[in-house]
Order: structure tokens, then C-alpha cells, then sequence
């Protein structure tokens, strides 16, 4: 390089577009970033039960109702020796007692006069430990 | 007529064509001066006697209804001189015998003209109205910036035009030194130095424009195939990402902001498997009444709660037992005491940790809006003799501060750039313009500044008719050589005291070498010329003519950008800037939530409380607390998914250094044959 004058002239200063802006060149590394976060999570709870139960009622006889009944011996040769004999009671209902309260039971049906048997009383009732 | 009779008339404006009728003498002429400089119109300054009426009064040159234009005239012998010009000013010594008049060529409309003159000279490479303020484009002044061309009065039709300043358009006057009209007069000769030559030009320039473009890159499969595998999870379907954290409700919504100029353009997310549970749950009843009424009923029933669709790789949690009670109850009557009810009630509850296994689409949609600038150097050197003893000393010029507007926005409804995606716009057919005009800049410096020699010389009067300022003269004279120059100026004056005319031309003549560039058609990049043709393909080493004074290098495309291109298709990895870095990814949280936990018996557990192991109601505290220790453990793990698009708003600017040819300048005068 010698002498060399560098002029700047003065050729048309002001027709030129203004200039846009100052550039920023560089890119920011830590500007613009994606981010997908988020969300959450929970336990999900698996609750796995059983129930077992069983109950049992007792009841105790207070009044029981019952026909008195007769069966004759019946001889060999078929006929009947009404000498002979043998009484018991058959059963027509029970009231039970059960918490307190009193209940009938089951209702059977009165026994029936057979050539054998004889009711000889009927309806008669009975306390418990009478 | 004699040789040297001059004429002179008042005439009307509309009298623009001289006729036989306008050699007449309205005045008396005593002296005259008639000349004419490159870029001025022609002026006429005569000396008349003071013009008076028949009665011998002076008539006032101001007066109203006076004619003020003119025609002059002077007969050269061959042919008339001739001028037309306007009274301008107030005469001077108008009191004296003999008042001065100053006429001058100057039409009237000469700002109309030029404006006309102007628009047609508007034409690329001279004139290119991207680097022009739009506000100065309407000024004719600035048109001629690329021209080595100056303004040009014509002094008989006022017509304005434009003559180079190294070759005249209108011909070749000869003085051949020969010949009796080709002879010049030994007294006027001279030959000077203006400044020396412009040996350099540095010019620099700025193009500017907004890449700007929309559209939408489909990152799904980057984002999924990227994603760290679950490998306890087995069988994570392709396509699907996992996390303990993230759900199908967190994944980014359409509009939501991805980045510099950057959003979600359309997006899904899909729980493969979900959270639901279902519970299933049966009883049975079953009474006996006993013959003696005693009755004895018998229960029993379950409830199992289970996931619908279990996610692999889910973390389990053992059961824990929360209920497990037996009772029995007795009754008492007249028979005795006996059991009366049994009951048994058993619950364990185990826990699961579901992992997410999310089906996910992402569309990222862009805005671009990047400022783009190309920085544009070219140096031209001029190819001139060289009046200093070392040519290194020459002169250079810097031409900087140039800068286009922005070439995205449209004028004319076109924007200069064409497609506003492109990455260069210098590269482009149009952008070779703009270097076209850039060089046609600093041409015009290097010929205006090559006219280094200035010759006036004395022709004789009959070749006079002959000069205008749209020619140049080429000159024989034994001290000076052979000169060609243009005419930069011309005199032809009559002094009234002694009679005598004088001529004088003046020329400027340019001190190049002469020759011109040769174009070269370089090596194409792509494919043989003769194949696409030599538009289609980048070449290198290609020299392509500005005109046979200089060449240039067209340049090749080569953005100092990020590389996106947005005139095809893009991919995920075209715009990705930060790879995908996922933090705390589902095997992690995993290891964080399994590994992390206190294993001393109840997993789940990172801290071991007293008041949750001992206590009433310990196992319902156990189950709350194992569940608020796993929520409390993935806060600390959250997944985090973070990437980096290329900014959508990020400024470029790259720098060209234009490869250009030396200009070859016509010799006008050989100073070195001196």
C-alpha cells in the first residue's frame, strides 16, 4: 500500500433507504426452547374384600297343644282287645319363645279315629315344664 | 452574407425554427460571447448599441409587451452558427450607449423534460430503484447515478437529453491537422491535468429483505422416535412415548408456543390404556329353618377392584391389609348359652403406579419473519495510465452507505426479491441487477475521474457550426500528439474593439488502456451447459460482460444462514436447532419411585414415620401415606421434554465479495507516448 488517499464523496448522501435496524446476528441459545412438561400421577388403589357371616336362632317350647290318643291291641286272629291299650299325646301345635316374644308354630292337622286308634281327647294344652 | 456577420433577432417564443427571416439585425451587436459548458445550457452574452425608437428615444428593454426571446446568429462561411435563448436578468449599464444582454438556452420546460427524460432512463442496470429512497425516486438527478452520462441543452431546440461523458453520441469531429479546415490555430492550445485518475473504487452495499413464510413440520416422528425407551415396559408400541408424569391432558395444545416464531399447529395425545379401574363384586344369602324352627342364615360376599387395561410397565405396590376382623356373638335362653352369629370382614388393598403410554401427533406450525441482509463488496479497478511515479498512490474512492429497501415488500405489487422465502436474493436473475448497477456505480466514478486531460484548442470559424457537447473531437496537432476527447465546452466570442473572432473547443480525454473483458463461461456444478442450459445450474470461475469494459463473477448462492430452506418441504430434522433432551424419562422415574422407596417391608416408602407404622388405624394411614409418598416422589422426577426449533425471527447477513474484471477505459490521450 503506497500513498493511497481514500475519499468519500458526497454522491447523493439522502437518496438511499433508511437503514431497517440494528442487526442482532447471534441467536440466543437459551431463548425459543420447547418445553413439554406437565401432567401428574397418582396410585391407583386395587382394594379386593370379603365378607362371611352366618346367625342362628334357637327357639324354647312355652305352650304346646295336643290330642290324647288310644291304639288297641289287635290280636293275632285281627280282632281288637280294647283291655289292652297304649295312650299318647299327638302333637297339634308348639308357641315358642324366641327373644322375648311368643310365636305359634307349625299347625299340624288333627289325628284321625282309625278302627285301632281313638282320640279320646282333643285341644288339650300343656305349659312348658308342667 | 460574410463570413463572420452575425444576426441577431427578437422573436416570439413559439419562433423555435430559424428561418431565413430571423437574419435580420434587431439590434446593433457589438460584441458577443456565445459558449457553453458540459451540463449548462448554452448562454449568449451580446453588447448592443442601446436600442431606441424612430425618434431617436431610448426604448426601455424591460418594457411590457417586449419580446424576450432571441435568435443569434453569426455566418461561419460554411454554415450559421446559430443560438435561440431567453433574456434572463436585468441588462446591465442599461443607462449607457452600449447595454449588455444575457440570453441563456434554457427551455422552459426544463423540469418537465428532464422528469420525461428521467423516466426513460430508468432502466436496469443504470438506474435500480431498489437501492433509491422511493421518496428521491421522482428526482431526475438521481437517475443519472449510473451513467456515465451528464445533462445536454441543445442551444437551437432546447431539447434535453443525455451525453456520455467519454463518447459523444452524435459523432466524430475531426481536426486532422491536414487539411485547411482541419488545421488549429497555434496561439489557444493547451493541454492541462485535472486531478489524477480514480484508480479505485471500494463500494459496498446492503440488501435487506424479511424471509418470510408459514407453514407446518410434522415433528411426531422425531419426537417419538427420540424419545427414551421404557424397557421395563416391554412392549412400548412404535410411535408412543412414556412417562410416569406426563399425560395425554399436559401434551401441547394447538397455539400454544413451541419457540421463536414457532406453535403448535395441530396436535393429539392418546392414553393408550388409561386409568380406569372396574370392580366387580357378587354375594351370596342363604337361610335354613330348621324342623324345629330354628333358623340359621349364611352370608357372604366379595368386591374386587382391578384396572381395566393395566399399562405396562406400570409400577405395583404390595397389598396392604387394611381390614381383617372376625366376631363371634352369643345368645343365651332357658337351654343354655350358644353361638348365635359369626362375622369375618378381610381387605387388602395393593396400588398400582400406571405408567402413561401416550399415542401423540405434533404438528409445529411456523411463522417466519427473518430480517436477512447480503453485504455486498465489489472493488473496481480501473485500467489507467498513471500520472504519478508510483501507481500505488492513485486514488481510491469508497462508495458505502448504500442499502436497498426491504425486497420482500412488494412494489408494483410484485415484491423485488420474488419469492419472499429465498434465502439470497444477490444470487437471483435480479439480484445480478443489482450487482449490474453496483458496478455500473462505480464504473461511472472511474470514467468520469479517467478524463484526466483537458485540451482547448483554436479551430477555425467554419468548423464551429460543427461542436456541440454531444461529440467528441479528435485532434492532430504536432506539440500535443494525437488527442480524442469529448467536448466538454466550446467559446465563440466577438470582441467589438477589434474585430476579431475567437473559437475555442475544449475536450476531455481519457487516459485508459484501451481494450475490453472477455466473458467465460466457467464451470458449471450441476450438469453440462449444453444439458439445462447456462441459467439453470450455479457455475464457477463464470465471467459474464457488465459491456466489454468490465465482467463480473455472478455469485453463487451461499447464505451464512441456518440452513432452512423453506422453498421445498421441510423435515423435523431441517428445523430442529437443540436436539430432544428428555429429562427424567420413564425408566428413571421408575428406578426414582422402585428403587428410591424404603423397602423395609412396605414398599412405597422413602421415609419411615412412626406416627403411620404405629397407631390405630395404621394400615388406612399406610395406604394415604404410600399414595402421598409416590405423588410426593414423582414431583422430584417430573418428566421434561425440551428441543429447540431454528428461530423463525433470527437476523442473517452474509457477505459477498464480488470477483470483478479491471474496467478497460478508451485512450483518449497517451501520456506515456509523451
Amino acid at each position: 500500500m503506497g500513498f493511497e488517499t481514500v475519499v468519500r464523496p458526497v454522491v447523493f448522501p439522502n437518496i438511499r433507504p433508511a437503514p431497517a435496524r440494528a442487526l442482532r446476528i447471534e441467536d440466543a441459545p437459551d431463548k425459543g426452547i420447547a418445553v413439554i412438561t406437565g401432567g401428574s400421577n397418582s396410585l391407583v388403589d386395587l382394594p379386593y374384600s370379603e365378607q362371611h357371616s352366618w346367625s342362628q336362632s334357637r327357639m324354647v317350647e312355652v305352650v304346646r297343644k295336643f290330642d290324647k290318643a288310644r291304639i288297641y291291641y289287635t290280636r293275632p286272629d285281627g280282632t281288637l282287645d280294647k283291655n289292652e291299650y297304649w295312650e299318647f299325646e299327638v302333637l297339634r301345635s308348639i308357641q315358642f319363645l324366641e327373644n322375648g316374644q311368643t310365636a305359634w308354630g307349625q299347625q299340624y292337622a288333627p289325628m284321625q279315629n282309625l278302627e285301632n286308634v281313638e282320640v279320646i281327647n282333643r285341644g288339650l294344652t300343656r305349659r312348658n315344664g308342667q | 452574407m460574410p463570413a463572420g456577420e452575425p444576426y441577431f433577432a427578437w422573436v416570439d417564443a413559439s419562433e423555435t425554427a430559424f428561418g431565413p427571416e430571423h437574419m435580420r439585425w434587431d439590434e446593433s451587436v457589438f460584441s458577443f460571447t456565445c459558449e457553453q459548458s458540459e451540463g449548462d445550457p448554452a448562454s449568449l452574452t451580446a453588447v448592443v448599441r442601446r436600442p431606441r425608437n424612430v425618434s431617436g428615444n431610448p426604448i426601455g428593454l424591460l418594457g411590457p409587451g417586449r419580446k424576450i426571446w432571441c435568435w443569434f446568429a453569426i455566418d461561419c462561411g460554411t454554415a450559421l452558427f446559430k443560438f435561440r435563448g431567453r433574456l434572463v436578468g436585468v441588462p446591465t449599464s442599461i443607462f449607457e450607449e452600449l447595454v449588455t444582454l444575457e440570453f441563456i438556452a434554457r427551455p422552459f420546460d426544463v423540469v418537465a423534460q428532464k422528469q420525461a427524460l428521467a423516466e426513460t432512463l430508468k432502466v436496469l442496470p443504470f438506474y435500480d430503484e431498489l437501492v433509491i429512497d422511493p421518496e428521491q425516486r421522482d428526482d431526475p438527478e438521481v437517475v443519472l447515478e449510473g451513467y456515465s452520462k451528464i445533462w445536454h441543452y441543445d442551444r437551437e431546440t432546447h431539447v434535453l437529453t443525455v451525453s456520455d461523458e467519454i463518447v459523444g453520441e452524435d459523432g466524430l469531429v475531426e481536426f486532422d491537422g491536414a487539411s485547411e479546415g482541419g488545421k488549429v490555430l497555434y496561439d489557444g492550445l493547451d493541454l492541462t491535468l485535472t486531478s489524477g485518475p480514480l484508480a479505485r473504487v471500494d463500494l459496498s452495499a446492503e440488501f435487506n429483505w424479511t424471509q418470510q413464510a408459514y407453514g407446518t413440520v410434522d415433528l411426531t416422528k422425531y419426537l417419538t422416535s427420540n424419545w427414551p425407551k421404557f424397557v421395563q415396559a416391554h412392549t412400548t408400541a412404535s410411535g408412543v412415548i412414556t412417562s410416569f408424569t406426563l399425560d395425554a391432558g399436559s401434551w401441547p395444545k394447538a397455539g400454544a408456543g413451541l419457540g421463536d416464531g414457532w406453535s403448535v399447529g395441530d396436535s393429539s395425545a392418546w392414553d393408550l390404556f388409561g386409568n380406569e379401574t372396574v370392580t366387580t363384586s357378587d354375594s351370596a344369602d342363604l337361610t335354613v329353618k330348621w324342623w324345629d324352627g330354628a333358623t340359621t342364615n349364611v352370608k357372604s360376599s366379595y368386591s374386587k377392584t382391578e384396572m381395566r387395561m393395566q399399562p405396562p410397565g406400570s409400577l405395583m405396590y404390595q397389598g396392604i391389609v387394611t381390614d381383617n376382623t372376625s366376631k363371634t356373638t352369643y345368645a343365651k335362653d332357658e337351654l343354655g348359652t350358644y353361638p348365635a352369629s359369626f362375622s369375618s370382614s378381610y381387605t387388602i388393598v395393593k396400588s398400582v403406579l400406571p405408567c402413561h403410554h401416550l399415542a401423540v401427533t405434533l404438528q409445529a406450525a411456523y411463522t417466519a419473519e427473518r430480517p436477512c441482509t447480503e453485504l455486498v463488496s465489489i472493488s473496481l479497478t480501473a485500467d489507467v495510465q498513471h500520472i504519478l511515479t508510483a501507481p500505488e498512490d492513485g486514488e481510491a474512492l469508497r462508495l458505502d452507505g448504500i442499502k436497498s429497501v426491504n425486497l420482500s415488500e412488494a412494489i408494483d405489487g410484485t415484491p423485488p426479491i420474488g419469492d419472499p422465502r429465498r434465502r439470497s436474493y444477490i444470487a437471483t436473475e435480479r439480484g445480478n441487477q443489482s450487482i449490474e448497477h453496483l458496478i455500473s456505480l462505480a464504473r461511472t466514478h472511474l470514467l468520469k475521474r479517467s478524463r484526466v486531460v483537458e485540451i482547448s484548442f483554436a479551430p477555425k470559424l467554419e468548423r464551429m457550426p460543427e461542436i456541440t457537447l454531444r461529440k467528441n473531437a479528435f485532434l492532430i496537432e504536432p506539440r500535443i500528439g494525437e488527442a480524442t476527447g469529448k467536448i466538454i465546452g466550446y467559446t465563440l466570442a466577438l470582441d467589438g474593439s477589434d474585430g476579431r473572432i475567437n473559437c475555442e473547443v475544449r475536450i476531455g480525454c481519457a487516459i485508459g488502456r484501451a481494450g475490453s473483458q472477455i466473458a467465460a463461461g466457467g464451470e458449471p456444478t450441476y450438469c453440462t451447459e449444453d444439458y439445462t442450459g447456462a441459467d439453470y445450474q450455479q457455475f464457477t470461475g463464470r465471467i459474464v460482460l457488465f459491456d466489454s469494459s468490465v465482467g463480473y463473477a455472478p455469485p453463487n448462492a451461499d447464505p451464512d444462514d441456518d440452513g432452512v430452506n423453506f422453498m421445498v418441504p421441510m423435515r423435523a430434522e431441517d428445523v430442529i436447532d437443540q436436539p430432544l433432551v428428555v429429562e427424567n424419562p420413564a425408566a428413571d422415574q421408575y428406578d426414582a419411585a422402585f428403587h428410591g422407596s424404603y423397602t423395609g417391608g412396605f414398599q412405597g416408602f422413602t421415609v419411615w414415620l412412626d406416627e403411620v407404622f404405629f397407631g390405630a388405624d395404621y394400615a388406612t394411614k399406610m395406604l394415604a401415606a404410600r399414595s402421598q409418598d409416590a405423588s410426593n416422589a414423582l414431583k422430584l422426577v417430573e418428566t421434561k421434554a425440551t428441543f429447540k426449533l431454528k428461530s423463525m425471527t433470527r437476523e442473517f447477513a452474509t457477505p459477498y465479495d464480488i470477483q470483478v474484471t479491471d474496467v478497460k477505459i478508451p485512450t483518449g490521450y497517451n501520456l506515456e507516448a509523451v
